[in-house]
């Protein structure tokens, strides 16, 4: 497999940029991703794609903050990929929007043999109005066993979000509030989940919740329970950028929740409830963690290699952006590094898509999923 | 909030770890609290609690553990568990204290010692404990020592073995009872089939125990099996068993012994019980005993059967005049018989349960002119077989009696005697002065008689004064306090009672004064020489005076010609019976009528059967 990236310039995306980019490959490529900033430019940058590269599969999500190899950009990030074999190939297939609903059961299991019959999937998921967590747990039922090759991200978008939400696309077609499910054949996929936080409080149990609203965490309102350790001399931190530091650990009971992360997304004032990016459920044994931009970055550069690999795509958790700070451009930096250079493009995203320790596939938040691909035969 | 971004992070920290302190000290609290209740909990309990590390050394006792070891802690810590918790009985399965601690913790297994297991305290006192022992696992599974709970149940074990006792040995005497002694006697006859070891089996009816019993009451009664006991006991082996298989039934299981030699012991024995003399407050008895011995060989199929052959035995002895010792042999004439009776009990139960015994009736002869007018007979029994043929009570009343057969023979008469008497056309009832029915003295003793009578006497129309019931005088003092009981609640009710065969039992004039009887039946053998015999012509004379003198009619048995009857006049008797007045009929027959009807089948009828 070959792969380049391509860090586009902002505004109206030039033709010759992308026929320089092909040059070198000597054709067009196979699969061309996308992560394009929100809005503007979006649909001309589409049709430019469309016009240099009406063969290649084009797809891709909108993304506030994208990467290209070592650098962080905000105007837009192309990857490239020419299969060598030309058995080789990637499928996308779209679940639209339903409007919060998770799609039937008929859906999910023709998409569950897709999945199940190609060597790796990416999903890349509207997060602000699909359903992400509902569709992961029916996909996880219907899925006899967890493969832990499944990895993606949820577009982002620029705050206050907008009707149209944080949209993907295929083509030149936008697609608000859907799903892309690309599945890889013939290329071998490694999924990486990139922490970086230490436990930092005694285990709690959550006594109350419903989808990603906690009322209530060892029999006290969860609210009430926040403010204990986020009051510093009589005044409440700023939140939730104080939280994002100190983010919710799932530490069980139930072995597919563990590892799980939580980033708290609002008081619910006067309700006494807290709300996350993500659901939580009365049961799980939670605490409190800890991190800064150092213990994120060093556990981005201690990862692990392994095989080198041909192209690497980054989903990284837009609460890790806000911790990282003036950092935030060295994550995808050190990463590289640690992979010995491979291409590598990606975005912050609002929630992430990878497999727990035990093999299940969860949505998270504040970690960094990263992909590492290699084909078959290479 | 003035603070910047690391200096808040830091203030947050500070927080968490305040936090996370307090709930340690938490934790630790209610841990500790924890650690106090289970000390608490360990020291409070009854058990002995025990527990050593992986290497088997003792980590932990509590106050029941030390009480019952004998150890303090203090001196116990640390040292190997076979010290500390010493068994002088057998382990679980046999193994020692060690060797089930390195099964526990080597393969985590739990046991539990057995059942008869001692423990020995250091100072030596031993108690029965029932004990368990399981491995302690850590919580990834390890098993990092065990813990043995041990019980005192010296007094429940103490219970058992006394509870044991008793389900297997006799109260009074503390000999085997019964149910015991037949489980040795299976282990002896097995041995014998296996092993062809000889024993012997003895069993003995003492001959005046009765006797004592009545006259002295059962105190006294006891005091003499104790004694009987004792001398047994004396005279045996320690190898022996000595049984009281009930009332004054013993049996002794001489083991390995042979014949002779089981036949000189008992031989020992029975002089003894010659000599011996039992003296109760200013009566002194001799007392006789009729033994059976039986060498237990593999001809025995059964211990039912092998008892079966000392009843036997024992049952020639008396028949041979009581108080010796008698050898089964299976050929005997006597056991030939013996064996015969058997049979019997089998062709009696059969003719009960098909109905088919049959009642006659002899006539008794009023002689004085003084005597109401009216019918007066005896009610006589017959058996007959499913062939046809009939017999006489002479025949299986011996049968009857040795197996218990006599209650429901009574009862089967009175029933139907009563039936048939109710039965009758009128006048029949009006003109019956008499009927006399024979009552065994099994029905004698028995308590749940009266009320048998007085069910069927119920609606029946049959004036109980018309009902005379025939007695022996061994049947009355078998239980002459039950008798005695009966004989007056039914004669409050005008039930009569007549003295059977009077001259050939004991005689005695003085039982006279204990039996409210109407009539002394005076034997046969008195009559039946009377015109010719001066000495029975005087022993019916005295027989008739003494009971005239005690307001008592007499009647003289076995007429057989018109010169006894003559004789008999005159001397004063009050009626006679016999084939030459009135042979045998079927009862409801005619007795009104006089009809004389003889049966074919009993030429030889004597006139005076049992019943």
């Amino acid at each position: 497999m070959r792969s380049r990236t391509v860090h586009l310039p902002g505004g109206p995306c030039p033709r010759e940029l992308l026929l320089a980019a092909a040059a070198e490959a000597g054709r067009p490529p196979d699969m061309v991703l996308a992560f394009l900033p929100p809005e503007e430019f979006l649909r001309e940058t589409l049709a430019a794609l469309t016009g240099v590269w009406p063969d290649a599969l084009r797809f891709g999500c909108e993304a506030v903050t994208q990467f290209a190899d070592a650098e962080t950009t905000s105007a837009g990030t192309l990857q490239l990929f020419w299969f060598s074999d030309p058995r080789h190939h990637a499928a996308v297939e779209v679940i639209p929007g339903t409007h919060g609903e998770p799609p039937t059961v008929r859906r999910i299991e023709a998409v569950a043999r897709r999945i199940a019959a190609a060597d790796g999937a990416l999903l890349l998921v509207d997060g602000l109005r699909f359903p992400v967590e509902r569709f992961l747990g029916e996909l996880r039922r219907t899925l006899v066993s967890m493969p832990p090759f499944v990895a993606g991200g949820l577009a982002s978008q620029v705050e206050p979000v907008t009707q149209a939400g944080s949209r993907v696309f295929i083509g030149d077609r936008v697609l608000p509030s859907a799903c892309l499910v690309v599945t890889l054949h013939g290329v071998a996929m490694r999924v990486e989940v990139v922490r970086g936080w230490s436990p930092a409080s005694p285990v709690y149990t959550v006594t109350r919740a419903e989808g990603a609203q906690v009322h209530e965490i060892d029999g006290e309102p969860a609210a009430d329970w926040y403010r204990r350790f986020f009051t510093v001399d009589g005044e409440l931190a700023p939140m939730p950028a104080a939280a994002n530091r100190f983010p919710l650990i799932v530490e069980g009971p139930r072995p597919e929740r563990q590892g799980l992360y939580r980033s708290m997304r609002r008081f619910d004032d006067p309700a006494g409830t807290v709300t996350f990016l993500g659901d939580v459920e009365t049961g799980d044994h939670v605490r409190l963690g800890m991190g800064n931009e150092l213990s994120l970055l060093r556990t981005a550069s201690e990862l692990s290699a392994g095989p080198e690999p041909e192209a690497a795509i980054l989903y990284s958790c837009m609460g890790r952006e806000a911790v990282l700070g003036d950092h935030s451009g060295q994550e995808a930096a050190a990463i590289r590094q640690a992979l010995g250079g491979a291409p590598l493009s990606g975005f912050f995203t609002c929630g992430e898509i990878g497999p727990t320790p035990r093999g299940n596939l969860a949505f998270y938040n504040l970690t960094a999923i990263l992909v590492l691909l290699r084909e078959v035969g290479a | 909030m003035k603070t910047g971004p690391l200096e808040l992070d830091n203030a947050i920290l500070r927080n968490l770890l305040a936090e996370t302190t307090r709930a340690y000290e938490t934790q630790m609290a209610e841990l500790y609290a924890e650690k106090e209740l289970a000390q608490v909990t360990l020291a409070s309990i009854g058990d002995g609690v025990l527990a050593t590390d992986e290497q088997g050394a003792v980590k932990y006792l509590n106050p029941v553990a030390e009480k019952l070891t004998g150890w303090d802690r203090a001196e116990a810590l640390g040292r190997p568990l076979p010290e500390i918790f010493r068994l002088t009985g057998q382990g679980g399965d046999g193994h020692d204290v060690e060797e089930l601690l390195r099964h526990c913790l080597e393969e985590g297994a739990s046991f539990r010692l057995a059942d008869r297991v001692t423990l020995e305290r250091r100072d030596g006192r031993r108690y029965a404990i029932e004990s368990t022992c399981a491995p302690i696992r850590s919580l990834e599974g390890l098993t990092v020592g065990a813990v043995l709970v041990f019980q005192d149940v010296s007094d429940k074990r103490l219970m058992a073995l006394q509870l044991a006792h008793q389900a297997t040995h006799d109260e009074l005497t503390g000999l085997l009872n019964r149910q015991a002694f037949d489980g040795h006697l299976l282990r002896a006859l097995d041995e014998a089939r296996a092993l062809a070891n000889t024993h012997a089996l003895c069993y003995m009816d003492l001959d005046q125990f009765k006797v004592v019993n009545d006259t002295c009451g059962h105190l006294a009664g006891d005091e003499l099996l104790c004694r009987i006991t004792a001398l047994l006991q004396d005279s045996m082996r320690e190898t022996d068993l000595v049984a009281r298989l009930g009332g004054d039934e013993f049996a002794v299981l001489l083991a390995r012994c042979s014949l002779p030699d089981a036949e000189r012991r008992i031989g020992e024995f029975h002089r003894a019980l010659q000599q011996f003399r039992f003296t109760w407050r200013d009566k002194t008895f001799t007392v006789g005993a009729s033994i059976g011995i039986v060498p237990i060989t593999r001809e025995f199929r059964t211990v039912a059967h092998l008892l079966s052959a000392a009843d036997h035995a024992c049952y020639a002895a008396k028949d041979k005049g009581r108080n010796r010792i008698q050898v089964y042999q299976e050929d005997d004439a006597t056991f030939v018989r013996r064996h015969g009776e058997m049979n019997w009990v089998v062709r009696i139960q059969r003719t009960l349960e098909a109905d088919r015994f049959r009642l006659f009736s002899q006539q008794i002869q009023p002689l004085s002119p003084n005597a109401p007018p009216g019918l007066y007979f005896e009610v006589l029994l017959r058996m007959v077989e499913d062939d046809g043929r009939i017999h006489l009570p002479s025949d299986f009343i011996r049968a009857a009696e040795r197996y218990g057969l006599m209650r429901a023979i009574d009862r089967w008469v009175i029933r139907n005697a009563i039936r048939t008497l109710k039965s009758q056309p009128a006048p029949f009832l009006d003109l019956l002065q008499l009927c006399a029915i024979n009552l065994s003295a099994v029905s004698l003793g028995d308590e749940g008689f009266f009320d048998f009578l007085a069910g069927e006497l119920a609606g029946s129309g049959v004036p109980p004064a018309k009902l005379c019931f025939e007695i022996t005088e061994t049947a009355a003092i078998v239980n002459l306090a039950q008798a005695q009981r009966l004989m007056a609640q039914l004669t409050a009710q005008g039930v009569r009672f007549s003295l059977d065969d009077f001259g050939t039992g004991m005689s005695s004039y003085s039982y006279l004064k204990e039996l409210p009887v109407s009539f002394l039946k005076i034997d046969a053998k008195f009559i039946k020489d009377i015109v010719t015999d001066s000495l029975d012509r005087a022993m019916v004379e005295s027989i008739n005076q003494v009971g005239h003198v005690m307001g008592i009619q007499t009647v003289a048995e076995g007429v057989a010609s018109a010169a006894v009857v003559e004789r008999v006049k005159a001397l004063g008797v009050d009626f006679a019976q016999g084939n030459w007045i009135s042979p045998p009929r079927p009862l409801g027959g005619g007795e009104a009528a006089g009809e004389e009807i003889a049966p074919p089948s009993l030429p030889g009828d004597i006139g005076r059967v049992p019943l």
